[in-house]
């Protein structure tokens, strides 16, 4: 078996565990899900069938137990709690251990490996010896009457109970009959009369009879509907179509367009059931109390005698076959990434040269091309923009690995911890997604830990003992914002205060709640008491922030004492291409991002010659470290006579950038760097101008540090909590 | 909308129409009708219409007289009411006593 087979059985085997994962946390949750408890078992049973193909025995051996409690669990002998959901879950754990080592060529079991498999095995027996009390589920499908107690096989049933008042309301059962008879023949009649009350306690304007019609006609579910149309509000109507119909129906079902319909639809469109029969089938399945598990629609729909059995089933298998269909039609196709970073970079030249070409024709000045260059330009930053949003990965993916570690870590704590999650279908760039995993991850360990509060302590303060957290995410003018928000104590001002001035950080007295907060980023600072495994060491924040900070987005905190914390992150949309500030250095250009741009300031004559003996200006009062670019670059371009300061600010960081001209906003496409020049200080990436010359791309924070380094050479580049920074 | 009754010891005729409108006031009669004696005989012969209510109320009248062991037959039916009698398959619930017109 070549390794493009191997490499397919992976991914397609990792997926159905995660498959497996996420319907198993879901179940415990919606214990009587059988939906959920057929993709569980499915899941299982094709891990062991392909596996079985390969040959990896022992991922055969150990998913066969695995499929046979699944199996019972499906045929209801075996009850869901939540000692079987722990125990699945480490067999899935166990299972993608196999998977891992079989695709990795091992044939040897480590002992540890084995070891854990026989006890999984041992537990997943004990589900195998004698059956549980039969779920209710069992008693339903046990309990549904088959239409063939009341159905005569060629004939409609029709099951009518009026409502008491039908006769007040001008209403006769006999004129319906009179119609009834009129679309095909009335076989009989049978009226019930057992709840006709005694002659002298009776009502004579109420209507207590029932009726009960074998009818034959060529006619169908709807048009039998509509002889009632004036009357549906006043009575409980039950149409069981003949049974030869039945065969009619499964022949409509195979003439149904290959789309996804949930079985109230199917049944609707083949006209076993009208609409009128599945609204009020609906709305009883979703009148049923807790205690009973749902009846499946399907089976509420054979127990009113709406349609039979077989149609349903037929339904069901139509149902199933269309969602197969439909995966094996690759809506969603699987790219290598590699190709899409190729195609993205091909853009990316595509980009440039139409830059060039765009600067061509405006020297040539030809009208009629000047247009058609406009137009090309149109059509290329589409393709550019859609090209990006192909590198666009939905978030809900990590989001969704966060289910098994709120609920691994709440146990582990002992607190009972609920993850909400929203906007997981917000798309973004798939390099983000993949460096925005151990910062969220560190944020949400932080919120558990030192965020919500036990049990006890949550009852103690009137709040509920169940701790939410939520992890959301949405789009917001050009970024993406994700929030990692907890109800638990919330940010003390004056503990994070004790711990800066035990670390001697300054701070003016009066600052704000919001500065307080921020506060928290800084290295050194965990206010934690105790310091756990997970947290408290104080070196995690400061990381998160520096992280968060290398994708170009920011990161804040609110936060309100006793209600909650909430972290936000934002994030740009893509990292491919950013808007960036090209500014003039000698005879090169060089592009400052953006959103990293605090302001520009003209050097005036003055100005020049502070700049040129000291190596920080006075700006409004403030100290600005600075860089001549020009030196930093070595540049020996001839000086001109203008020089401007670029001011950038990065964290709390502010530093200027001399620089020769400013040339405006530029749409910078990223080019990446080649190996030999990554390790270049001050240079995080490379355009290309319209012109075909190349502009560098600066690396702020470093070039900010190197500035404020050469300012006062007593900072230690690199060592942010070190720093006595004034905080404004 | 209204009816007649003609009550004769138990030998009842009816006249005119038995609907919801009247239907009140021929349960009164019906009942007057039941209780006054132990063999109850309907002649509906002149009945131009009737409808579910009333009908219901012969149904209800029949039972109470098995009930207390009476007799009930209904000795002729007009054409309206045979149609709702056979419409509704009563014919058996009136057995063996109903004679046509």
């Amino acid at each position: 078996m070549g390794d493009k087979a191997i490499n397919s059985f992976e991914v397609e085997a990792k997926e159905l565990l995660a498959i497996m994962e996420d319907s198993l946390l879901q179940l415990e949750n919606n214990p009587g899900d059988s939906d959920l408890i057929n993709a569980i078992f499915r899941s299982a049973h094709t891990i062991k069938g392909t596996g079985g193909v390969f040959g990896f025995d022992n991922i055969v051996e150990f998913t066969h137990v695995v499929e046979n409690v699944l199996d019972k669990v499906r045929s209801g002998d075996v009850d869901v709690d939540s000692e079987l959901i722990a125990l699945l879950l480490s067999c899935t754990d166990q299972m993608s251990v196999l998977v891992q080592i079989a695709v990795d060529g091992d044939e040897e079991l480590d002992d540890s490996v084995r070891e854990n498999g026989e006890s999984l095995h041992a537990q997943l027996n004990g589900y195998m010896d004698g059956t549980d009390s039969a779920s209710l589920s069992k008693e339903i499908v046990d309990s549904i009457a088959t239409a063939e107690d009341i159905m005569v096989a060629d004939h409609w049933h029709i099951s009518i109970r009026y409502d008491k008042e039908v006769l007040q309301n001008g209403m006769d059962p006999i004129s319906f009959l009179r119609y009834l008879d009129r679309l095909g023949e009335i076989i009989s009649v049978t009226i019930l009369h057992d709840d006709l009350p005694d002659l002298a306690d009776t009502n004579a304007e109420l209507c207590y009879l029932g009726y009960e019609v074998n009818f034959y006609g060529e006619v169908d579910k709807a048009q039998i509907e509509s002889v009632f149309e004036f009357v549906v509000e006043m009575c409980h109507l039950h149409i069981t179509p003949p049974k030869e119909k039945i065969d009619m129906y499964i022949e409509m079902l195979d003439q149904l367009p290959d789309e996804e319909m949930k079985l109230g639809e199917i049944l609707v469109a083949t006209g076993a059931v009208t609409q009128h029969e599945l609204d009020d089938a609906l709305r009883e399945q979703s009148e049923l109390n807790e205690d009973v598990i749902q009846e499946k629609l399907g089976e509420v729909l054979v127990k009113e005698h709406i349609v039979h059995q077989e149609t349903v089933d037929a339904a069901l298998e139509k149902q199933a076959q269309v969602a197969e269909r439909i995966k094996s039609q690759n809506r969603v196709l699987r790219v290598d990434a590699e190709k899409l970073d190729k195609l993205i970079n091909l853009v990316g030249e595509l980009v440039i040269a139409g830059a060039s070409s765009n600067l061509l024709a405006h020297h040539l000045g030809d009208e009629r091309l000047l247009e058609s260059m406009s137009t090309m330009a149109r059509l290329v930053e589409e393709i550019r923009d859609s090209a990006l949003y192909l590198r666009m990965v939905q978030i809900g993916e990590t989001f969704n690995r966060f289910q098994r570690v709120v609920r691994d870590v709440s146990k582990e704590l002992g607190k009972n911890i609920k993850l909400e999650i929203n906007g997981a279908e917000t798309e973004l760039d798939k390099t983000v997604v993949e460096k925005i995993g151990d910062p969220l991850m560190h944020l949400v360990r932080n919120s558990m830990d030192h965020g919500i509060e036990s049990a006890e302590e949550r009852k103690a303060a009137g709040k509920p003992e169940q701790g939410i957290l939520k992890l959301n995410a949405y789009h917001d003018s050009g970024s993406i914002v994700i929030e990692v928000i907890d109800d638990g104590r919330g940010l003390s001002r004056e503990k994070i205060l004790d711990k800066a001035r035990e670390k001697g950080i300054s701070f003016d007295e009066n600052i704000s709640d919001h500065d307080v907060y921020r506060m928290i980023f800084e290295a050194g600072l965990s206010t934690a008491k105790e310091v756990t495994n997970l947290s408290g060491r104080g070196v995690g924040m400061d990381v998160v922030k520096r992280n968060i900070e290398a994708l170009r987005g920011n990161v804040d905190v609110t936060s309100e004492i006793g209600k909650g914390t909430t972290v936000s992150i934002r994030l740009p949309l893509t990292l491919a291409i950013i808007d960036g500030f090209l500014v003039g250095v000698g005879e090169s250009s060089y592009v400052i991002p953006l959103d990293l741009i605090h302001e520009c300031i003209e050097l005036n004559q003055e100005e020049q010659k502070e700049v040129a003996t000291q190596s920080y200006i006075n700006l409004r009062g403030e100290v600005l470290p600075f860089l001549r670019l020009r030196e930093f670059f070595k540049d020996n371009a001839k000086e001109k006579s203008r020089e401007n300061i670029v001011v950038v600010q990065f964290g709390n960081q502010k530093a200027g950038f001399v620089v020769d001209e400013l040339l405006g906003e530029f749409q910078t496409v990223i080019k990446p760097m080649s190996k030999i020049l990554q390790k270049l200080q001050g240079i995080s990436g490379a355009t290309i101008l319209g012109s075909g010359d190349v502009a560098v791309i600066l690396d702020v924070p470093t070039l900010v540090q190197r500035a404020t380094h050469l300012a006062d050479p007593s900072h230690k580049v690199g060592k942010a909590g070190d720093d006595a920074p004034v905080l404004h | 909308m209204s009816f007649e009754i003609e009550n004769e010891n138990g030998k009842c005729k009816v006249k005119g129409e038995l609907t919801i409108y009247t239907a009140n006031k021929f349960k009164d009669e019906i009942q007057k009708c039941v209780e006054g004696s132990d063999q109850i005989e309907l002649d509906l012969s002149a009945v131009d219409e009737i409808d579910t209510s009333c009908f219901q109320l012969l149904m209800q009248a029949k039972k109470a007289c098995d009930k207390s062991d009476k007799e009930f037959v209904l000795s002729k039916i007009s054409p309206m009411v045979q149609d709702v009698m056979h419409l509704y398959s009563l014919d058996q619930f009136f057995e063996p006593q109903t004679r046509h017109v």
